[in-house]
């Protein structure tokens, strides 16, 4: 199991408890000892295994250069999770959306200057699927059916990089 | 009607109630309904009557927005005024009077306790309203139930006044414990309400910061850039590190060593591997007498690994784990890493 789990880590996969996609594989990280061995193990190449708020993933001390693409990839989390959050206002781990609810709430609560960010197009259907799929490819959600989807535990991880961030720099 | 033929036209109708019930209007119901007055006809649309809204809310304990606790103020300064009625001429008619007020307060009580914790439940499982109209809502049926639960205790007070009276004692004394009781659950309910705005009103204040931060990020705005390269996060170590940045760039190692067969093969016999099977598949004798005096040696043992059998090429690392672990004593760990992002282990020479 180790192999398998450092095999999907390693490509940037954060593994959430609540993914019945890597079940197995979560359900072995929460046992302590399994985790303790095998961070122990990565500890000694340089790599830490952390797992925090049900959700695990693999992770480097950060060099210098690579700042700017870590950063980059996550504005544009940060982004797309904003726009999903104007629409469903609740989001929260473990809760179901559907894409034909986004649809019919798009409208009213659209970011223009997120969508025009994130997408190059202006079609309702086509900014649905490209939202779904980059949150999805991202492991923020888990698709359940073709319309229902699963918040992971993973959204956590990029909500509280916005909530690390403190009153005073936003407020500024 | 009697009562038994109006539960046997509400059977027959059920249906319809039940439609009714949800979509609140229908545009055609049965005359006989209108007749009794269980409908009403309001513009082009029939309308089911409120007192049947209020039996069934409070009989499954649900309450939308719109309810109103009662606080049975008139109820109990009636009950004062045939208190002191009584006291004067001890009438049966005061008497059965005073004894079906005080059943409708208290059942009264029993009800609306019901239909607020109804009420409460329905604030806490919204999903969809947003969070101003819920903290609004919220904030109204905490001032609601602040309210009752000082007309509570007047009414408390009311009733145990009637303990004076023998006609009365054993009536009050049974209700008393369940008029405590639903005292303490509307207490229940005002620290749950509280509970509720307070976490509603910081997932309000989050979802702001998150817009916020959001729109910072779009107007390039330098603080949001400046906060972000210097990592002036509050707390997490985790932030020092990336997740998204693969420990092994398996293309450049296809690279280096030669060319897997298909990638999904490789997987498979990875997964499927027991790690004594990979030793005893890679000679481990061969394996430490290849590696020894190696400057570099995770890239020894792929260069190792990769000769002997290309699709055991993705077990490099557990092999590299295995051999730190087996021969501790015999590597050094420098604190370089090569280009795979590995840390570069020396074979002692």
């Amino acid at each position: 199991m180790e192999s398998v789990i450092f095999e999907i880590l390693s490509k940037g996969v954060i593994i959430s408890s609540n993914s019945s996609k890597f079940i197995k594989e979560a359900t072995w990280l929460m046992e302590d000892d399994n985790f303790d061995s095998l961070n122990k193990t990565l500890n000694r190449l340089g790599l830490y295994l952390v797992g925090e708020n049900g959700y695990f993933y693999l992770s480097k001390d950060l060099k210098s250069d690579e700042e700017d693409k870590f950063f980059n990839a996550h504005k544009q989390l940060i982004l797309a999770i904003a726009q999903l959050k104007k629409v469903f206002v609740h989001l929260d781990k473990g809760h179901k959306i559907k894409k034909s609810e986004f649809i019919k709430r798009f409208e009213a609560k659209k970011d223009d200057k997120i969508i025009k960010a994130l997408f190059d197009t202006e079609d309702l259907m086509e900014i649905t699927d490209k939202l779904f799929n980059m949150l999805e490819k991202n492991y923020v959600i888990e698709s359940k059916s073709k319309d229902e989807y699963l918040v992971l535990n993973a959204i956590n991880y990029y909500l509280d990089i916005v909530d690390a961030i403190s009153e005073g720099e936003v407020d500024e | 009607m009697k009562h038994i033929e109006l539960l046997n036209l509400l059977c027959r109708h059920r249906k319809l109630l039940d439609e009714a019930y949800k979509n609140k209007k229908l545009l055609s119901v049965p005359h006989e309904l209108v007749e009794i007055g269980l409908f009403s006809k309001i513009g082009g649309y029939y309308y089911l009557n409120e007192i049947y809204f209020n039996f069934v809310d409070t009989l499954l304990a649900r309450a939308d927005f719109s309810y109103v606790a009662e606080d049975f103020e008139k109820e109990v300064k009636k009950l004062i005024e045939l208190k002191e009625e009584y006291k004067l001429n001890k009438s049966s008619f005061v008497r059965d009077l005073i004894y079906k007020l005080l059943n409708k307060i208290y059942q009264g009580m029993k009800n609306r306790d019901k239909r607020l914790l109804g009420l409460i439940e329905k604030l806490e499982n919204d999903e969809v309203s947003e969070l101003e109209f819920l903290i609004k809502e919220a904030k109204n049926i905490l001032k609601d139930i602040e309210g009752i639960m000082q007309k509570n205790e007047t009414i408390v007070g009311v009733f145990e006044s009637f303990m004076q009276f023998d006609d009365f004692k054993g009536f009050i004394k049974d209700i008393m414990l369940d008029i405590i009781h639903l005292n303490q659950n509307i207490d229940s309910y005002l620290k749950r309400l509280r509970e509720f705005i307070s976490q509603t009103e910081k997932k309000r204040r989050f979802n702001q910061k998150l817009y916020k931060i959001a729109h910072m990020i779009l107007n390039e705005d330098s603080k949001i850039d400046n906060f972000l390269i210097t990592k002036k996060f509050v707390f997490k170590q985790k932030i020092e590190y990336v997740p998204d940045s693969a420990y092994v760039d398996y293309e450049r190692v296809k690279n280096i060593i030669g060319k897997f067969t298909k990638e999904k093969k490789i997987k498979e016999s990875h997964i499927k591997r027991d790690l004594k099977e990979v030793i005893a598949l890679i000679d481990l004798k061969g394996l430490i007498r290849y590696v020894k005096g190696s400057d570099d040696l995770f890239k020894s043992i792929m260069e190792y690994v990769g000769k002997v059998d290309k699709e055991l090429l993705n077990e490099s690392v557990r092999v590299f784990v295995y051999i730190l672990n087996q021969y501790d004593k015999e590597v050094v760990y420098t604190k370089d890493y090569n280009e795979y992002n590995v840390r570069v282990v020396k074979w002692k020479a």
